[in-house]
């Protein structure tokens, strides 16, 4: 509107407004003469004033006065992105915490809404959020992980893992917590702070409030990066809430609540502060206004610890009053730092000895008591109230926590749907479950091949504990219909038969993959099994599946352990279809890889086109997920072939990669001790082995394996031993052949000779030239060179075009060498080293190539390969 | 980085400021101030349901006690904390509310509910939005009546007081009160049903 027309509208309205209905008219139209629309105004704003007289007359305060408080009345139901809010959490430092489900990936989430008014200025709200990413970037089981920093219709939110659990605020105010457990949260805390600050992210608003405490013990810091958005500075001070009021500022370090620079160690001040609260129950510095409180942070000291809790041990009372030191030289100069105090104290509390306890008298030792005593009926009051949720059993778990769970078999899951066809989808979850297990390092789970036998058994549970060598066992059964799958699983002491914990999951099928990993994490939790920040990520990370890939995917899991041809095409035809459904899932493009290697390996070993199939497979699943050990194997195995001339370094790290994700997966040990046996890394080889038969006693590759690494290393008797004992399903041309050579090396040349030509008659077709070799080495070492010499051309013939053919190369050499043939033998020793076997150790120590040592090319050879042997061994410590 | 000074310190020296012209000292004092709203907002209706009745200048007034510096030599005028802070309880609140509309539009039908609060809650939201549009345009063409809005409405300042403020006589600020809510009735209401919960006291 045009501002002068409307000063004249609005004078004449204020006129009219002073008149009666019935003067209206006669003093306006003189004035509207010609003018209808401002008429028409006129009296549009006359009859709206006659609505008016309540209109605006109540200020907006005192109308809605729910809109000035800092949270409004939940948003229940309501959708932002793709979240729907189901409830409130709690009110942290950014207004209310809602619980939400994210209804694309079906988990629950924190959920932050940021006020706009709170991040009006858009540099400043820019930089916060960069700030924030970098935060999120942090993997740390004592920090809640943000998944997203997100923006929808104007609104910004912040959605994080969802924590179930109480704040310490809530804990602190149930009542005072015994010092090592108030030592245990600090440390948790210290150590949440110690890899931000790496990071060079300092949280500025450590508080109860702030850290969660889950009921498994473990301790979330909230908030880092984000505290920032709300607390920079001392204006937090005034940033209070209904009930705790000046909670902020109570925290504040004497840097921070000047105003000054802060750096890490305002942190560290205020673990501190909640130490000392944890402890006391009263926070160190207080008063009646946030001044006041500002004031006794920067100028007075706190009263000793011991005032209010005489039980304190006198080094933590030293530890908390460093951390309180005003100046921030004079405080721990790191969460390291104050890690290893903080542990020192809790070592301390553990033996229960101070030496310089104070308050010697009965008092004095009658508190400490009392507490546990507080804390212990706390304890058996939670135990009482979880026991009555659900199908939560906790009997005994206090006598299992003390006989910690080291070692886990899951035995296959029953298939409850009374249809035998469904076998594959118990198998495939069963295996799923070992396969999140065996990711955790400080468990071991037996293999899901060691624990096949097992299906249907009636076997007493501590016989079967005691055959797999276990400390507990994880029994259930799994039932699907119409689009969800209910699994029941129940952990037992293996040594006992005591029921540890069950629970009863129903989803549906497009969250299996969550599923089986939430029985994994309540497993873990269980057992109270600590995570490595790299493992919670493992256990982190899910999405939704596609039913139909995922099915498809179990299949293809269920036939690819059974090595015969129809299996392997089986799950190769079912793994395609799942990956052809879903192009995106990973795990099933790692498994496709697997499987097509497999064919390669055993069945088609000069299918090129299949190699490349498999190549693709396995580099499509690390494309999508970099984390699957599983296609780390497969790529290792890939590049580990002759075509590529045996990258040994390569195949090493691709299988040290793979265990690192999966240290259960037994095959990665195979892989990864034949490599090893190349280079002559013997011991580390058997290293792996042994882990190897420890996840999985029926893993007869490994069992061989050691037999074979045995007579490399030159311990023929236990060799044989061992490879006697070797179950038939592995190689028995590759067990023979190593048998042949320890019966060699113990003079039990007929034996030898006998074992060679057993097995020649079983498989004629001697594969590059092994055996045919073999021979050529007795003859010559029973003096009949013609024999020998007609031996190794046939085994060259043999191998000709025979990818694996170091192996017979070194056989020749050994042979010219014990025919006093050294331009030959060297030849052939260094065509065995050149195509992948540069065994230094091996060809050092062999009594067959002790002619060679009297020659100078020889040694000069020998000489050059021992140097590059140690490059390997500095690989091998690069662990 | 913010102004490290004490909070008191912070805002009284935004005041002089805003005061002396700078448009952006406002939206720094936001963060500031907000938190006092909220808190004393929280604590008026906990008085409220006891019997106390709810006032804009008293909530206002403390909030002033508690954030200004008042020995600062560059403020010795509290009534322009109150022109701000009429201006900083408009922000709040309509921030307040299009937040909530934020989280609706996601849903689909309004829910039907029993609690009846909720419904006047949201309805009170979607008001107060519109009417901050309304003022909006009010402002394009008389800033002065958009003024006495937000400082009777927002503020809580009687006719005498948003006189004494805007040094004008109060019977101007009659008239134009008068005016400027009758011009807002018309804009709430034209394509509504004539009715409208912020007549309701």
């Amino acid at each position: 509107m045009d501002p002068r027309r409307w000063q004249q509208t609005k004078e004449l309205f204020q006129a009219a407004i002073l008149l009666t209905p019935g003067e209206r008219a006669s003093f306006l139209d003189p004035f509207c003469k010609g003018d209808a629309e401002l008429r028409r105004e006129i009296d549009r704003l006359v009859e709206a004033h006659e609505k008016t007289v309540h209109f605006l007359e109540a200020p907006a305060f005192e109308t809605a006065p729910e809109l000035l408080l800092e949270d409004s009345a939940a948003p229940i139901d309501q959708h932002l992105a793709h979240y729907r809010i189901e409830s409130v959490l709690g009110r942290g430092g950014m207004g209310v915490v809602y619980l939400a489900q994210d209804e694309r990936l079906g988990r629950k989430v924190g959920l932050k809404l940021l006020p706009p008014a709170l991040v009006a200025d858009e540099a400043q709200l820019q930089r916060l959020e960069r700030e924030a990413r970098a935060a999120s970037a942090l993997n740390h089981p004592n920090i809640v992980t943000v998944h997203e920093i997100g923006e929808s219709d104007g609104t910004r939110y912040i959605a994080t893992e969802f924590v179930d659990g109480t704040t310490l605020r809530e804990r602190i105010a149930q009542g005072l917590i015994p010092p090592n457990e108030a030592v245990e949260i600090a440390l948790q805390i210290a150590s949440a702070l110690a890899l931000a600050h790496e990071a060079g992210i300092v949280h500025r608003d450590i508080k109860p409030e702030n850290i969660m405490l889950r009921r498994d013990g473990l301790v979330k810091v909230l908030d880092f990066g984000i505290a920032k958005l709300t607390a920079s500075g001392p204006e937090s001070a005034l940033r209070t809430r209904v009930g705790a009021v000046m909670g902020t500022v109570a925290y504040m370090s004497p840097e921070q609540a000047r105003g000054l620079e802060v750096d890490s160690r305002t942190d560290l001040w205020s673990v501190g502060v909640i130490l000392y609260e944890m402890i006391t129950g009263r926070p160190p510095f207080a008063g009646p206004t946030p001044t006041d409180v500002i004031i006794s942070i920067a100028e007075h000291a706190p009263a000793p610890l011991g005032e209010n809790a005489p039980a304190t041990p006198a080094q933590l009372e030293r530890l908390v009053k460093k951390a309180l030191a005003k100046k921030p030289e004079d405080r721990p100069q790191s969460a390291q730092d104050l890690i290893v105090e903080l542990k020192a104290v809790r070592r301390l509390l553990e033996t229960g000895s101070d030496p310089e306890r104070r308050g010697e008298g009965a008092a004095g030792r009658g508190s400490p008591s009392s507490a546990r005593r507080l804390h212990l009926a706390v304890a058996i009051v939670a135990v009482v109230l979880i026991a009555g949720v659900g199908s939560w059993f906790w009997l005994g778990l206090g006598a299992t926590r003390d006989s910690q769970i080291k070692s886990l078999a899951v035995l296959p899951l029953e298939n409850l749907s009374g249809d035998a066809g469904q076998d594959y989808f118990a198998d495939g979850i069963t295996e799923s479950l070992i396969t999140d297990l065996s990711k955790v390092g400080a468990l071991r789970v037996i293999s899901r091949v060691a624990v096949t036998p097992y299906k249907g058994t009636r076997k007493p549970l501590p016989e079967i504990g005691r055959e797999l060598e276990v400390d507990a066992v994880l029994t259930g059964s799994v039932a699907r219909s119409e689009g969800r799958a209910r699994i029941s699983v129940q952990l037992m002491n293996a040594a006992t038969a005591q029921n540890l914990w069950g629970e009863t999951y129903e989803r549906d099928l497009r969250d299996l993959l969550t599923l089986h990993r939430e029985v994994a994490r309540d497993i873990v939790d269980t057992i109270s099994i600590r995570l490595t920040p790299q493992e919670e990520v493992r256990f982190g990370k899910v999405g939704p599946v596609n039913p139909e890939a995922y099915d498809q995917y179990l299949r293809g899991q269920f036939y690819l352990h059974h090595q015969d041809r129809a299996g392997n095409e089986a799950a190769i035809t079912a793994l395609e279809r799942s990956v052809g459904s879903d192009p995106t899932f990973a795990a099933a493009q790692a498994s496709l890889a697997q499987a097509y290697v497999w064919k390669l390996f055993l069945f088609a070993p000069r299918d090129q086109q299949l190699a490349e199939k498999a190549f693709v497979a396995s580099e499509k699943a690390l494309a999508l997920d970099p984390n699957l050990a599983e296609a780390h194997l497969a790529r290792g195995r890939l590049l580990w072939t002759p075509a590529n001339r045996f990258p040994h370094e390569k195949a090493i790290l691709e299988y040290r990669r793979s265990l690192a994700l999966n240290p259960g997966l037994d095959e990665a040990r195979n892989q990864l001790a034949l490599v090893y046996n190349h280079i002559g890394a013997f011991d580390e080889a058997l290293g792996e082995l042994k882990k190897a038969v420890a996840t999985n006693p029926n893993n007869a590759v490994a069992q061989f394996r050691i037999g074979q690494t045995l007579v490399l290393q030159g311990e023929y008797e236990e060799a044989l031993r061992m490879l006697r004992r070797v179950p038939k399903e592995a190689n028995p041309a590759l067990v023979g052949h190593q048998m042949a050579f320890a019966l060699f090396h113990l003079g039990r040349k007929e034996e030898a000779s006998a074992t060679l030509e057993q097995f020649l008659k079983d498989y004629p077709e001697d594969n590059g030239g092994l055996f045919t070799s073999m021979q050529a080495i007795l003859a010559a070492s029973v003096g009949q060179a013609q024999i020998a010499e007609e031996k190794i051309q046939s085994a060259i013939k043999l191998g000709r075009g025979f990818g694996h053919f170091h192996h017979t190369a070194y056989h020749i050499a050994c042979a010219y060498s014990l025919m006093r043939k050294p331009d030959a033998a060297l030849k052939w020793l260094v065509a065995a080293a050149d195509d992948g076997f540069p065994c230094y150790p091996l060809f050092e120590r062999d009594p067959n190539l002790q002619n060679l040592r009297e020659d100078a090319r020889s040694v000069a050879f020998l000489e050059k390969l021992r140097k590059e042997g140690e490059s390997y061994r500095s690989l091998l410590k690069a662990d | 980085m913010p102004d490290p000074s004490p909070v008191p310190m912070q805002v009284t020296q935004l005041l002089a400021d805003w005061s002396s012209g700078q448009r952006d000292a406002l939206e720094k004092l936001v963060p500031l101030v907000q938190p006092e709203l909220h808190r004393l907002a929280s604590h008026y209706m906990r008085r409220e349901r006891v019997g106390h009745t709810l006032q804009t200048t008293a909530l206002i007034n403390e909030a002033y006690l508690r954030l200004v510096d008042v020995t600062h030599p560059s403020w010795h005028d509290r009534k322009h904390f109150f022109a701000v802070a009429a201006q900083l309880m408009r922000r709040i609140m309509v921030d307040h509310a299009r937040q909530r509309q934020t989280l609706k539009r996601g849903r689909a039908p309004l829910r039907v509910t029993l609690d009846e609060t909720a419904l006047v809650t949201e309805s009170r939201g979607e008001e107060l939005l519109a009417l901050d549009e309304a003022l909006e345009k009010l402002a394009a063409f008389d800033p002065r009546m958009s003024e006495i809005v937000e400082l009777r409405y927002f503020g809580g300042l009687t006719i005498d007081e948003t006189a004494e403020l805007l040094k004008v006589h109060p019977n101007t600020v009659k008239g134009d009160w008068s005016a400027a809510k009758a011009w807002l009735y018309a804009a709430l209401t034209e394509e509504g049903d004539g009715s409208s919960t912020l007549a309701t006291n």
